[in-house]
This record gives C-alpha cells, structure tokens and sequence, in this order.
C-alpha cells in the first residue's frame, strides 16, 4: 500500500542551526506513528514543514502519495491538525468555535452541523458547547483543541503534543480518543517527548534527537536494536567489591549501586536475576525487596545518545 | 465566509470597546456640540460692569477725576484702608478691581507729565474671577493718558482743570451695537463642530476595534491552524479585510447618522450636496484609523497597547484637527505641524462641505476633494506600512514563521 505520508531527505536551518538533518520519514495509511524526542529534537519542525507552514532548504514531501505544497488545498482538506498550543478563540463558544474550524474545511453549513455535534460528543464537551474557553479547565481546553482539528474528519491527523500539562485523567481520555480515531480509519502522527504515551498507542515509533532520526520501528524492534534486555533492581546494602563483581558477570551492561539500591543492566539473558543473586550470596549480602524492569524507549534514548529523554 | 463571520463574533465579543470608544464618545459630542452657544446675539450691546473700590488718600482733583472715570464703568464698593481688607476683598471677590491712589499722587503726576516723565505708579489688583478688573485698569489708564497729553498740552492748566477735561475726553464714546453676521449659520456650525470631534470618537474607536480584531485573528496558534486548512491565504486576508471595513462602515454610519439626527435643523440648512460632502470627509478619515488599526494587528499589538495608541494619536489628531481648540487661535507653528495629521484635513474637508451653497457645481467641492484627497494619502500610506510590517512579522518567532526556532530551538 502506497505511503500517506513520505518526506525525504528533508533539511531545515534556522540561520546556522540545523533543525531538520536529512530526515527521512514515512508512514502507511492506518497507522499511529510516534515522533519521540527531546523538546527541540526538530518534531514541531517536521510536521510543520510537512503541513507547509514553515519553507524549507531541500528535501521532498509527499502526501497521499501526492507532492505537497503550501497550495494543495485538495490535500490539505484531508487533514487535521492539533497543534501543540490550544489554538481557538475566546469571544467564540465551544460549539462556535468547532463550527469555525470545521467550517474552513466544510463550507456547507448543514453538512457540517452533525460533524460539530458528533465532535463535541466525540471529546466528551456536551455539557460545555454553550461554554466560552475561557470558562473551561486545561484538560477540557485540549479537548476542545482536537474537537477544532478533527471534526472535518480527516484520513491524516496530526497531534503535536496534545497532552502537555494535561492532568492524568483528561490525558488517558485524550489517548483513548486518539486510539478510536485510529480504529474509525484515520492514520495518526503523534509527537511528544513522554515515551509511556508513545509506547501505549503507536504501532511505530521514530526517535528523534537535533533534527536526526536516531531509530524507528516498532516498540518491541527498538528495544531489541540496543543492548537493553532488563533491569534489576536489588534493595541491600552491598560494599564495593560485590557492586565491581556483578559488573562482571556475563550480560551485565551497567551496574550502578546508590543509598541501598543497587541497578543491573543486563543484555538478553536466560538467567540474569540468578547470577546476580549468586554473586551476592557469595558476599554473604541478604538481599531485601528484587524486582526487573523491562527495558523501556528511555534506556533506548539513553544507550543510543548517552542522554536522558528528558535531559 | 467563516473567517468574516468568525471576525464579527470576536468584535461582538468584545462589544464594550465600540459602546464605549464609538457609541459612548459620539453621544458625548452631542453633548459637548449641544451646550456650546454658537449664536451671534442681535441687539442693544451692553457694556461689561464691574465691582471697584478705589481707596483715595491723596484727595486731589486727580483721584477724584480717576474714580469718577470708573464710576462710569462699574459699581463702587466701601473697601476700607488696610491691607487685610485688600486682601479679603480681592481674594473674596468683593470687588473685580482695588485701586489704592497714594498721598501726594496728583501732584507728583502733574509735575511728571510736565517734565515729560514717566507718570507715577498706582497700586492695583485685579479678581482671581474675572476679566473685568484688567479692563478697569484699562481705563485707568486711559484716564490718565488723557490727563498727561491734556497737562502737556496746556502748561499753565491747574489740576482742577486737567481732571475735568480728562473726563469729558474718556467720556466720549463710540456708539456700539450687535449685528448678525451675514450668512451665518449657526445650527450649521453647531453639526461642525460635531463633525470636528468626531474626529477622536472615530480615531480611537476604529484604531482600537480593527487593532483589536487583526490581533485576534492573528494569533500565531490560530493563524497557523488557517494556513493548514483549505482556506486559501488571499481569501482569509479578503474576509479579514471586510469585517474590519464593516466595523468602520458601521462606526461611520453611527457617528455620522445621530450627528445628522440630533442637528437635523442644522442638516435643513446645509445643502445636500454639503451634507454629502460631509459625510464623504467623514469616511475618508475613517480609513486612517481603519489603517492604523490593520498596522497594530500586523505588528501584534495587545488590546492594552492598540487602546493607548487610539487614545493617544486619537487626542493629538483631533486637537491638532481644531476639535478642541480653534485652528485659528494656534500658533504657527503648530498649525504647521496640524498639516501633518489627517485631522487638519478632515476639519477643512467639512469647513467647506458645511457652507457650500446648494446647486454649486463640482468646482466649489474642489477643496473638499483636494482634503478627502490627503486623507485617503495618509490611509494608503499607513496600510503600506502595515502590509510590510504585516510580511516581516509573518517570519518571526512571535507570529510563528521560519524565524521561530532561530536559536536552533525547534520544539
């Protein structure tokens, strides 16, 4: 099946600062692809680039398996936008607000008005359509935010961190949402800089780090494109030459001992917790609480750039 | 037509700058143009009286002849010798005009004028409350200009005979009477003069409501979702464009229509092809805020900021327009900085337009068009600021375009 999205060899400056570096994407129809990476990894700026809001140096960007550019309304109506910002207006309700946006996309009035309605029940707003934005609390706010991108419903949606200073509960709503609008048949570009968002709800994931892709793939095919097998975390009280032993076990990538909590990176292994435990029962150590964490995008981020995600 | 409709909803939103800077301030020209007499009063003129009091320690032919001379000219009052007295009856407004004749003065004055000195001084003070004191003093003067021409005129005159002549000389005076002017209008001038201060309501109101409106509408969050939409740019700017024209057609048709409503027996006077006039002035200066409002949105002005700029270019425009202050009583100088500014030009626009004669031709509307001209220059030439600043802005970080990310930030 031909890509809905494909851009190729896409560069960006801002002056001397690169912010997109031959980046290369694409992504088939149906899918809910993550842009991961660090804030200013160059994620805005690609979908910008994308939807012709910012010029850039070279590179090629085909939408529908079409060239786009700042004049292809044809394509542009097939797509919606939620963009990082809230971005509607206060002297306008939250009904009004829906219809205007839709509206610049559907001009028929009565062909829009059930695509309003149905977004506004769509985002969970019915008791607020009469409501000013201002009268609203963050996470209505957001939700209205997609009501505005996606009532026209577009086959290609873009969420440029839609979850931002979200509180827990709107943000599982707003991804439950992205997840139907997924299942209803749009494909979906999701950016943000939170792996655990990213890992729950897309089927490919891109890392993205100063306008370069440091990997992509699937969630599974990233964490097996590095060293990480699992983490094992021990609460003991363990002196240094054990710490510097279980660093040289076999499949020990990384051990860090800190305030009683001791944490070994292990590559994949069939008995990594039993080694470890061995070589403290060789110390004579009594361990307290043992647990293993699978590896997780951040460790990727970190094995791949030497940095936290959110560094 | 979302964006245009759209654009209504925000003014509509923000209703209370129109009541306030365009309903609001157009009433209160009504006022302002009601109280205001413009008559030219027809009839018996009457001379100014005001309260004296003339403290005479000389005693002399001379102060007599001085007192009687202001007598002829106001209302004596008892003020007695003493300096709190003075001072009680000048600050309290007892008497317009004190005057304390020192000992010896008509002696000492006959001796000056026959020298060819200077004469000797008087002590006077005049009310805080009127004008009426400086102009007993004028006569004063005049009283003793008399006397000093008549004592050099005739040497050998005594004093006696110097205070008499002197006040059958300021005795004397022309007959004065109160005519109307030919040709005047004074409802007419009246409607004028509401023309002339509408010049702040319009100014402020338009230049806050299109500021307002293209500040609004271009936010860089909702500018951004537009432009990715099928909504073609030239089209968003058309619709924009046209909701911020409705606004100032509506402000124009407002200011304009109470004006001609509250004055109609003004507009009965003036001929139609002089209200047209009037009215075409009017909306010519209508697109100078109109274009300053589309500059305050380009560069991105708050609400705060398009309101001071109204407020304050609105003030100096329609004070250097002669809404406030006749043109005729400013100096050179800053009648030649009025030129500057669209007021000036809006003001002599509806100066003539008011007093055109009804079935004159288009030659006699020449002036009002060669003013309607400028005011259209000042407006194409503020929109082309505000297109170029509009365009520079449209790359910066603060409207969202390619300079957004400049220090190698790029979200």
């Amino acid at each position: 099946m031909e890509d809905i999205v494909s851009v190729r060899n896409l560069v960006k400056r801002y002056g001397s600062a690169i912010a997109l570096d031959h980046f290369n994407l694409q992504i088939a129809p149906g899918e809910v692809f993550g842009l991961l990476g660090p804030n200013g990894s160059g994620k805005t700026t690609a979908i910008h680039c994308m939807l012709q809001l910012l010029t850039y140096d070279k590179g090629d960007i085909d939408l529908f398996g079409q060239p786009m550019s700042p004049t292809r309304y044809d394509l542009k109506r097939r797509i919606g936008v939620v963009p990082q910002n809230v971005a509607v207006f206060e002297e306008l309700t939250v009904r009004e607000n829906i219809d205007y946006f839709c509206g610049l996309y559907v001009p028929d009035a009565r062909e829009r008005k059930p695509l309003v309605a149905e977004a506004i029940a769509f985002v969970g707003l019915e008791d607020y359509a009469q409501v000013r934005p201002k009268k609203l609390s963050g996470g209505l706010l957001r939700r209205l935010n997609i009501a505005c991108g996606i009532a026209h419903k577009p086959e290609l949606v873009f969420f440029d961190e839609p979850t931002v200073a979200v509180d827990p509960q709107s943000r599982a709503s707003i991804l439950e949402n992205i997840q139907a609008m997924n299942a209803a048949g749009s494909t979906v570009v999701y950016t943000s800089h939170y792996m655990e968002e990213v890992e729950d709800i897309c089927t490919r994931i891109m890392i993205m780090d100063k306008g370069r892709t440091l990997a992509c793939g699937r969630n599974e095919e990233l964490k097996a494109i590095v060293a990480a097998g699992e983490k094992i975390v021990i609460e003991a009280q363990v002196p240094e030459a054990a710490v510097m032993a279980i660093g040289k076990l076999p499949h020990v990538t990384r051990v860090s001992y800190d305030e009683g909590k001791l944490e070994v990176a292990c590559s994949n292994g069939e008995h990594n917790v039993a080694d470890v435990l061995a070589e403290l029962a060789r110390a004579r150590i009594a361990p307290g609480r043992i647990w293993a964490e699978p590896p997780t995008l951040n460790d990727v981020f970190l094995e791949i750039t030497g940095r936290e995600l959110r560094d | 037509m979302q964006v245009f409709k759209c654009a209504l909803h925000v003014i509509r939103g923000h209703a209370v700058f129109p009541l306030v800077y365009i309903v609001g301030l157009s009433l209160m020209g009504l006022f302002m143009a009601s109280s205001f007499d413009f008559s030219t009063a027809e009839g018996q003129f009457e001379r100014e009286q005001a309260d004296y009091a003339v403290v005479d320690r000389d005693g002399s032919a001379l102060s007599a002849g001085i007192a009687e001379a202001l007598d002829e000219q106001g209302t004596a009052v008892e003020v007695a010798d003493d300096r709190r007295a003075f001072q009680d009856a000048v600050a309290k407004g007892a008497v317009d005009y004190l005057l304390v004749v020192p000992e010896g003065y008509g002696d000492a004055f006959m001796e000056a004028a026959l020298a060819g000195d200077d004469p000797p001084a008087l002590d006077a003070a005049y009310s805080f409350y009127a004008m009426s004191g400086a102009f007993m003093d004028e006569v004063v003067g005049s009283y003793l200009g008399a006397a000093r021409t008549l004592a050099l005129a005739d040497a050998a005159a005594s004093q006696q005979e110097v205070a008499r002549a002197a006040a059958e000389a300021v005795a004397v005076r022309a007959e004065a009477e109160l005519i109307a002017v030919e040709g005047s209008v004074s409802e007419a001038d009246r409607f004028a003069f509401y023309l002339k201060w509408s010049t702040y309501t319009l100014f402020a109101g338009i230049t806050v409501c299109v500021g307002l409106l293209t500040a609004t509408m271009g936010r860089a969050d909702v500018r951004r979702r537009n432009l990715a939409s099928p909504l073609p740019f030239a089209a968003y700017n058309f619709q924009l464009a046209l909701a911020c024209l409705v606004v100032t057609l509506g402000a124009w048709a407002w200011s304009f229509g109470v004006g001609a409503l509250a004055f109609h027996e003004a507009v009965a006077q003036i001929s139609l092809e002089g209200l047209a006039w009037c009215a075409a002035s009017m909306l010519a200066f209508c697109l100078v805020p109109l274009a300053l409002g589309y500059l305050m949105g380009a560069l991105g002005a708050s609400g705060l900021v398009s309101n001071a700029v109204g407020n304050i270019v609105g003030m100096l425009v329609s004070f250097l327009g002669g809404a406030w202050v006749s043109l005729d009583l400013m100096a050179p100088e800053v009648l030649a900085l009025a030129h500057a500014l669209p007021g000036y030009w809006y003001s002599m626009a509806c100066a003539d337009a008011v007093h055109m004669a009804a079935g004159s031709g288009l030659g006699a509307a020449v002036p009002v068009l060669q003013c309607i001209g400028v005011l259209v220059l000042f407006a194409v030439a503020l929109l082309c600021v505000a297109l170029a600043a509009g365009r520079a802005r449209m790359r910066t970080s603060a409207a969202g375009g390619n300079r957004a990310a400049a220090s190698g930030v790029a979200a």
